[in-house]
């Protein structure tokens, strides 16, 4: 069973095509992993997902299609997003699909509370008072292990250390209890001893909640580690694909090859 | 917060002590005395006089001693007598203040009002007609004379229309009218002053809050905030605004000496009795008192403009609200 | 379209230049010309632009007030921009306690109301062209002076600053040859600006009667009787103001467009 399906997917900046006919499927419950360099089309394929594309860019072609639990049709394959208008994605975003960005200081909205922004979040998609939102809110900031959340929900994101707004990034991301969960280089602006901490947090997390997760990187260690499927892009085409262990063990593009090879726990 | 407040307000003092040097300067540069003029100019004033007066503003000491006094004058608000009707300056422009306030803080609020809307509109629509159009005006209100602007405005709404008064603050028959009545008068009256000394910044600030937006709206926290569904106008109008606001803040701060200055202009045409108008008659009758006091008052409200944008400012930013952890 | 704005503009000013230049030709009567059988007369084939209180020819004056008005902006923008260049090089390339002091100095000069500061020394001075090109330029060359430091404290750490003083070049030399011409683009922007403002500044000075004495013909000394005569004259009015405006507007756009072309922008 899927949950997401991408079908040829289609996305140009004027004359480049930055995703150019991308197709893959993540399974429910299971983790897929996008893993190329800068450039290769990975980050803009989780925003065509969401359709949240920067200005400039289009999305010329393809199906994605949507299979979240309550609308699970039995093999009809699901909805296709881009198909459907602002109001549709609106309710999907945040609360079925959530997705946690690269730069947790350039991610958080420096004049508003970390505490606020989480609530915000919240009270977007529940129909709860302020006061269980808050708590709700609370709660979560606890379930990412961030350390006072009492305090820390008071406080401005410029009094905070990387790592702990990149696990406000997550519990803002989880307080809808999301379906699928997009996690676009959640690493790679951190610390490498941080690093470390906020994957096993995902770990755990993504476990507990029991979500799909479409996990993006350019280090094939962490998607070694944190998938089940792997897909190999390089721009904007996906060259390769399938199982985790069957492209570790037995890699067939000379792009991935190399591509492991930079990673020396695989070498 | 308190502690840049108060950094600021200690980085000050050398700038009022500037603001009195160069006002010191200023009234040193014309040839011959100070004194000269009132005295030579009116052949009433006898010997002993101008010996006195000479006295009294210490000419006849060193010039280091004459700033001192000049500094220690001036924190009093004491800048001596006026040349045409020997009323202290200090009274004199106390009574002009109130008006010239009213103008450019009405004016502010205007500029406020419409400049920020404008702007956010022109950057959320950007490539419109609304923001083509908008640029257009911006430009325009940049380039026009403002003196000219209130010809042609006068001639339209006074003149040819009549709906407006030519000049003035109030009515002939002011002192007939009820409290409600009176505040319309002088409402009607400042229409058209209000309007023009807004006129030339609104375009500045429509245009400088453009371009903030476009700046913001281009983050990466907008991009967070729509990925957690939240609808477009909480987008712009909370997320993206509000940090769009802050350098417009500053902006704010600075266009106060300009409003100030212009108020030389359009107090003059449209016979307002404000410091402005204060000012251009103490030149033509070269009363330098007038003008050294009115000058220096000038720069200080404009000292007191930054301080307040400084303030709100501290105020609105969070990173400098709330200082950082250790 | 951008391109084609700056190219109308510039042809604009170049039309100005040329009523400057060929003023004697251009005009068709004597500026300075009393004539008291046709004292406010309306445009005619004789007057294309109508006459003034004293029955002189408008196009005429606008034609030689050209002159005035243009030698004005651009000597006045020239003196502020060498006291700019100067005081902002300085600052930017000793940094430190010159640099502090220096720009404390400039943030002084900024709370003063520019028109304020103006009409004060020119009070105390008489209002000759020169007198008011002087105090123009004096009153306004603290943008360009934040400019230039800005630039220059970037460019200073650049290898090609370290390599020509390796070589043992002084530092006047640096200044001047290195840094200033790489710093010099965004001057040009502000400095296009600053002629805009400085004509407007000249024309207010005129009007309020503090600033080109007539029978010299500026744009803003011909409006000086616009108010007297508003509802009976509008010529008097409406022709000089629109020369102003559309020259300034012609410097704005220019400015935007030399913006344009030496800032290159990332794509929005």
């Amino acid at each position: 069973m899927n949950i997401l399906q991408v079908n040829n997917l289609k996305t140009c900046f004027g004359q480049t095509n930055a995703v150019d006919g991308v197709s893959f499927a993540i399974e429910k419950n299971k983790s897929f992993g996008l893993v190329g360099e800068s450039g290769s089309g990975k980050t803009m394929t989780a925003l065509s997902i969401l359709k949240l594309v920067p200005e400039l860019g289009i999305i010329a072609e393809g199906e994605i299609l949507f299979n979240p639990a309550h609308e699970a049709k039995g093999g009809a394959g699901g909805t296709d997003l881009l198909k459907k208008d602002e109001r549709y994605l609106r309710a999907i975003r945040g609360s079925k699909i959530s997705i946690v960005f690269q730069d947790p200081s350039a991610a958080l909205n420096p004049v508003f509370t970390v505490g606020y922004q989480v609530v915000e979040a919240v009270l977007a998609h529940q129909a709860i008072g302020r006061r269980a939102a808050e708590e709700l809110a609370l709660e979560f900031l606890k379930k990412v292990h961030i350390p006072e959340p009492q305090k820390v929900f008071y406080d401005y994101p410029h009094q905070l250390s990387g790592g702990t707004k990149q696990r406000i990034g997550i519990a803002m991301a989880l307080v809808n209890s999301p379906e699928l969960i997009i996690l676009d280089e959640p690493t790679t602006a951190l610390d490498v001893t941080i690093q470390a901490q906020i994957l096993d947090l995902l770990d755990e997390v993504i476990e507990k909640e029991k979500m799909s997760t479409l996990f993006i990187s350019h280090d094939f260690g962490i998607i070694a580690r944190m998938c089940d499927s792997v897909g190999v892009m390089y721009k904007g085409k996906m060259i390769e694909r399938g199982a985790k262990n069957e492209i570790l063990k037995d890699p067939k593009e000379p792009y991935t090859v190399s591509l492991l090879e930079s990673v020396k726990a695989l070498a | 917060m308190l502690r840049y407040l108060a950094k600021r307000l200690i980085g000050l003092i050398p700038v009022f002590f500037g603001i009195t040097l160069i006002s010191f300067f200023v009234i040193h540069l014309a040839p011959g005395k100070p004194t000269d003029v009132a005295t030579s100019m009116n052949p009433k004033v006898s010997y002993e006089a101008r010996e006195r007066l000479e006295k009294l503003y210490g000419l006849d000491k060193p010039i280091y001693v004459q700033y001192f006094n000049w500094l220690k004058r001036v924190a009093a608000f004491d800048f001596g007598r006026s040349y045409i009707d020997d009323r202290p300056v200090s009274e004199r422009i106390a009574e002009r203040i109130p008006i010239t306030l009213l103008i450019n803080i009405s004016a502010m609020i205007l500029i406020l009002a419409i400049g920020i809307p404008l702007g956010v509109l022109s950057a959320v629509r950007r490539g419109t007609f609304l923001d083509r159009s908008t640029t257009v005006f911006s430009f325009i209100g940049f380039s026009v004379p403002e003196f000219w602007l209130a010809l042609l405005l006068m001639s339209l709404f006074s003149i040819t229309l009549g709906w407006l008064p030519i000049s003035g603050i109030k009515s002939f028959d002011f002192g007939r009218l009820s409290m409600g009545g009176k505040i319309l008068d002088v409402a009607r009256h400042l229409v058209l002053p209000v309007c023009i000394s807004a006129f030339g910044s609104l375009a500045g600030i429509s245009r400088y809050m453009r371009t903030a937006m476009i700046g913001v709206i281009h983050q990466d926290y907008i991009r967070t905030a729509r990925a957690k569904g939240l609808s477009e106008t909480k987008v712009i109008y909370k997320h993206a605004l509000k940090n769009a606001l802050l350098p417009v803040i500053t902006i704010l701060g600075l266009s106060v000496p300009g409003l100030i200055g212009s108020s030389v202009i359009f107090e003059s045409i449209f016979a307002i009795p404000g410091m402005g108008r204060l000012f251009y008659e103490s030149v033509m009758a070269r009363d330098y008192p007038t003008i050294m006091g009115v000058l220096s008052v000038g720069a200080l409200l404009t000292l007191l403009g930054n301080l307040l944008a400084d303030i709100a400012y501290s105020y609105a930013d969070p990173r400098i609200r709330v200082t950082e952890e250790e | 379209m951008k391109n084609k704005i700056t190219l109308i503009s510039l042809t604009f000013i170049v039309m100005i230049f040329i009523f400057a230049l060929f003023a004697p030709i251009i005009a068709r009567h004597d500026p300075s010309a009393i004539d008291t059988d046709a004292i406010l007369a309306a445009p005619s084939q004789a007057h294309i632009f109508g006459t003034d209180t004293l029955g002189r020819d408008i196009f005429s004056r606008i034609v030689y007030g050209s002159r005035i008005s243009l030698s004005i902006g651009f000597i006045a923008v020239g003196i502020a921009v060498l006291i700019g260049i100067f005081f902002g090089s300085i600052a930017g390339y000793y940094g430190g306690r010159v640099d502090s002091v220096l720009m404390r100095f400039v943030d002084i000069m900024l709370c003063f109301p520019t028109f304020f500061l103006i009409l004060a020394v020119i009070a105390m001075l008489e209002p000759s062209i020169f007198n008011i090109m002087a105090v123009i330029g004096i009153t306004s060359w603290m943008g360009v002076a934040r400019l230039i430091r800005s630039e220059i404290l970037t460019l200073k750490e650049r290898d090609y600053i370290a390599a020509a003083r390796v070589m043992g070049a002084s530092d006047v030399w640096i200044i001047v040859r290195h840094l200033i011409p790489n710093a010099i683009g965004p001057v040009l922007v502000s400095a296009t600006l600053g002629i805009g403002g400085a004509i407007l500044t000249e024309s207010a000075l005129s009007f309020l009667g503090i600033g080109v004495q007539p029978p010299t013909p500026s744009w803003g000394n011909i409006l000086m009787d616009g108010k007297s005569t508003l509802g009976v004259a509008w010529w008097l009015t409406v022709f000089p103001g629109l020369f102003i405006l559309f020259t300034v507007l012609a410097y704005n756009l220019l400015s935007e467009g030399l913006r344009d072309m030496l800032e290159p922008r990332l794509k929005e």
